[in-house]
This record gives structure tokens, sequence and C-alpha cells, in this order.
């Protein structure tokens, strides 16, 4: 309790309390409202420090909370382009804007995985999830409505953004969104793995996840970016996505971007260590072409660039090879249900080739026979 | 004004983005925007300009994360990097050089009493005579009332921002303090003499 029998002009002005009354504000309005009744000898002083704190007045600058807000999200945004691993890049910048100098480095550190996998366009799952699955915390950020969401539970957990899209969150990740996208661009951070069924908009949709982005206008793809994760790879099972390195001055409006573009069966591989980005091919590509999928790999001495040229088609994979060094060589085997990789191990054994993965292609060869 | 974001959920925030949360900046910039707004067009009086400085300051603040420890009040810091960048800013533009920042800058504000819920004719007239004296004060001044009754800011806090050191402060205190006797008689005046000591007492 405070001695307010001593108290004067100026303590009445600078008490907290008695400002936030005078200013409509505060949860002591029936305290001051009665205050002169029981301190009488304090009337004059009460009253000066009230007309005070009024004549002091300033009106507020117009600025509105969705200014305010986008300016926040102009925020994240710059800010994702700098990793909070640290690593040192330059040590000679100086901050001269804080009241103290500061040496600091930009981070470049490279130390979040993203696995990005496109399985098919324009679709997504229905918006019920499955009883069982609550997520372990789920919080509505207080800034710009971000919501941010973490799958505590074992179970993969689905969250539908406002413009339709649908992610399937894996265990131990955690997603940030805002409650409602900006009319230009659709942003999300990822931290963890997240399965996304974009739907298309105009605007691109984005996966921030630590130094890389991935970039899409509405397809059905996974991103996994573990922080334990050693190196970043994306891939894609189907459609197509771009993938690149974040930079500073990367907007979303930014149409130049340095980067690769993945088409379907195809990865991206981010080495932390020296900053590389390099095109490969996912683990175990799936039939993309529908015609094909049905398709029984029988075959009674077919040339194998027939051969070669069915499985490009069926994966959706560029596969190079001399056709002339092949011409003469013919196949006769049934493939099924082996997995790409075992149909080109069988093959190359059969025509006494190897293969090998270049650049988002298979390259097949075998010593020249003169 | 808008109900402040408490010094202590600030601090937190503080430590939050030190350790790495873009979030926690992103909270701390939203909690404090209006306020640094308010101020930045105080200083210079172009709504973009200020929001891009502000933007600055924040995206500044993330790249220095490992460096920056911890401040004693949030926002009160926040106010001093913010002036500090809009003067640089404007320096640059207007080519000047920036020699003195506890006087070579500009900072423009009108009191403006919300007499809207007072009723007695007597009363309405004391407050436009006080803010008719609050708005003759010198800008040093006026930008010293600001600071502790918009922004809320102890004398230790004001001082910093004005890049004044105590005894600098009390001297410009005195000054108007004595211009405002010789110039001003009504009763009004005794209260804002009362007020402007209590700040260096």
């Amino acid at each position: 309790m405070k001695n307010y029998e001593t108290y004067t002009v100026a303590d009445f002005i600078q008490d907290e309390s008695f400002q936030e009354w005078v200013q409509g504000q505060g949860n002591r309005q029936s305290f001051w409202l009665s205050f002169p009744e029981r301190y009488p000898e304090k009337q004059e002083a009460f009253r000066q420090a009230e007309q005070f704190i009024r004549a002091a007045t300033v009106a507020p600058e117009r600025i509105s909370d969705a200014e305010i807000r986008r300016e926040t999200e102009k925020l994240i945004e710059s800010a994702s382009s700098y990793s909070p691993y640290r690593q040192l890049v330059s040590s000679d910048l100086r901050d001269d804007d804080a009241p103290t100098p500061f040496r600091y480095a930009f981070r470049w550190g490279m130390a979040v995985a993203a696995v990005v996998a496109v399985v098919s366009g324009l679709m997504w799952y229905g918006s019920l999830d499955k009883p069982g699955q609550l997520p372990a915390q789920l919080r509505e950020a207080p800034i710009n409505q971000l919501v941010e969401t973490i799958n505590n539970t074992r179970h993969p957990l689905r969250v539908v953004l406002t413009d339709g899209s649908d992610v399937l969150l894996s265990p131990k990740s955690r997603l940030r969104y805002p409650s409602h996208f900006a009319t230009d661009s659709r942003v999300v951070h990822l931290t963890g793995e997240a399965s996304f069924s974009v739907t298309r908009r105009n605007q691109p949709f984005m996966v921030y996840s630590g130094e890389t982005v991935t970039k899409v206008l509405g397809t059905r793809f996974v991103v996994r970016a573990f922080d334990s994760d050693q190196k970043i790879t994306v891939q894609v099972l189907s459609g197509k996505v771009s993938v690149y390195k974040a930079r500073v001055t990367q907007k979303p409006g930014n149409k130049e971007v340095s980067g690769l573009i993945l088409h379907a069966n195809q990865a991206a591989i981010f080495e932390k260590s020296d900053g590389n980005l390099t095109k490969t091919l996912v683990a175990n590509p799936a039939v993309v072409s529908r015609s094909s999928q049905e398709t029984q790999f029988v075959y009674d001495a077919v040339a194998l660039s027939v051969i070669l040229r069915q499985l490009e088609k069926s994966y959706g994979i560029p596969i190079q090879f001399d056709e002339q060094n092949f011409q003469a060589c013919r196949i006769t085997a049934t493939l099924s249900n082996e997995s790409l990789y075992e149909k080109l191990d069988l093959l190359c054994k059969a025509a006494s080739a190897t293969y090998q993965i270049t650049d988002g292609q298979i390259v097949i060869s075998r010593q020249a026979i003169h | 004004m808008v109900r402040r974001l408490p010094s202590d959920e600030a601090q937190q925030l503080w430590q939050e983005y030190r350790a790495g949360d873009i979030y926690a900046l992103a909270k701390l910039m939203q909690s404090y925007y209006a306020d640094l707004f308010h101020w930045g067009v105080r200083l210079h009086a172009d709504r973009e300009f200020v929001k891009d400085c502000i933007q600055e300051v924040f995206v500044n603040l993330w790249k220095i994360q490992d460096s920056i420890s911890s401040v004693e009040n949030v926002r009160s810091y926040l106010l001093v990097v913010l002036k500090t960048r809009i003067l640089r800013e404007l320096s640059k533009t207007q080519g000047a050089h920036q020699a003195d920042l506890s006087d070579d800058y500009s900072f423009s504000v009108e009191f403006a009493a919300d007499i809207r819920l007072i009723e007695e004719e007597h009363e309405v007239y004391q407050i436009r005579r006080l803010e008719r004296v609050l708005n003759h004060l010198p800008q040093r001044q006026k930008e010293l009332i600001y600071l502790r009754f918009y922004q809320n800011l102890s004398f230790e806090q004001i001082a910093e921002i004005m890049h004044l050191g105590r005894q600098s402060v009390y001297n410009l205190l005195q000054k108007s303090l004595n211009s405002l006797r010789k110039n001003w008689t009504i009763s009004t005046v005794g209260v804002l003499v009362h007020l402007l000591q209590s700040l260096v007492s």
C-alpha cells in the first residue's frame, strides 16, 4: 500500500496506476474515483495531476494492426534468410546501430535438412482429423496471428491451412504459419517433417526450412527438416518444384532464383559442409506415367534401347546411353515388382553395362566393343 | 495509449530472441511497434521512412543475435536504437554531418488534451491553458515531457535516449523552468515546474 498521505502532484503524475486511470485504462477505476473523498486534503494535487496528464497527451499515430502485422511478417520473412546456426563468414562487419559496437557474423550455417517429395498436384486429403491424433501442443501465437503447431504425438498430425492446403505433420515436428495468408505469398516455416498437399493458387507456396526454400505452385510434397539431419535432400515423386538456397534479398515476388528445378523422381541434396546443391534421384522412384501403371515389363528379345526408353517414360526420369553402343543388345526378361534400381541392375548385368546417377539422370555405359 | 507489454515478459522474449527464436523478436516488434512508430514520426514525419527504419532495426537485431547482450529495458533500448538509425539515415540523405546527436535534430510533438470526458468549463480552460504552455516549450523539453508521459520512461532512460548526461538534463530543465517562470504566471505552471523538478530529484 502506497502512502497517499504524502503524495504530491508529481507523485500522482508518476503513479502508473493513476496515469492509467486518467487515460481510461487500468483496473482501479473505483479506487481513483473515490480517492478525493477519502483523501480530501489531497484533492487539489489530485486534480492538478489529472489535468496535467490530460494536457500532456499526444494523439496516437494512425498505424493499423494490419500494417503492424505486415511489418512483422516482413521481418520473419527476411530473418528466415539467416540461419539460426552459427558459422562465421565475415567478422569485420560492424553494427553501428547499437549503442555499443558489436561484432557480428552473418550466419549461413546449414544444419537443417529437408526432404521434399512431390507426389501429385492439385490433390489434398479430406480435412477431417482422425480421432486420437490431437496435437500435444497447439497454440495461437499472439503475433500477427501466427499459428504454431507442434506434433508431440507418435502419429502424423493433420493441419489444414486457410488456403485449403493440407499438411500432414510428422511426429516431433513443428509448423508455423499465418492464420491467414498474405495476398501475395503463402509462406510457412517447418522444423521436422511434413507432407504438403498444396492447393493451386496464383501465389507461390513456400516452405522455409533453415537454409532451404521450397517453392511450389500447387502440388503434394514432403519436407523433412530435422535439426539433427546432416544434409538437405529434396525429393520429388511427381510434379515439379524448385529448390533454392535462401538469400537475404529473396522475396516471394522475386522471379530470379538460383536453384534447381526438380521433376518427378528427382531429388536435390544440399551438403551442409560445402553449401552445394546437387541434383540426384529419389531413393525409390515410383512409376509416374498413368498409362504404364499396369504395364508388365515383359520382354522377348527386345532391344535394350527400347526397354530403357519405356522405363524412362514410366518413371519420368531421363536415361542417357549411347544408342549405337547398345544396338545389338537384346534382352529377354520379365520385370514387374522390382524397383527401378533392381530393374536397372538386372538389365545392366544382362548387357554387361553399368549405370550411374548423374545430375538427376540415369547414365548407362559400358566399354565399347570394337 | 495501448496497454504495454510487461517488462518482465519483454525480458523473457529478449532472452528467447538471443537464443535464436525469431518469433520472440517478432513478438517484441509487434508489441512495441506502435510506440516505436510514434517515436519515429516525431523525429521525421515520413511514415514509410520510419517503417523502413524500424524494419532495418529489427532485421539488424536478428543479424547480431550472436553478439547482442542482455539489456536492462528492452523498450527504451529499442527507442535508442531506432533514434540512432533514423538520425543516421537522415544525415545520409540530407548530406549533412551528424555532428551532435544531443542537439542537432528536430523533434516535433503536439500535445493535445483529450477533453471529451470533461464537463466543467473551468477545467477545460485550465487544461487547454496547460496544453498551450507545454506546446510552447522548446523542442528538447517537449521531447522530455513526451518521453516521460507518452513513452512512460524513467529519468535515466530519458537521459540515455536524449544522449545527455544527468547533469545536462538537469541544466536543460533549469533553463526551461526559468523561462517558464518569466513568461507564465498562472497556477498551472506551478504544476509543470514541480513535475520537471521531480524528474531530476
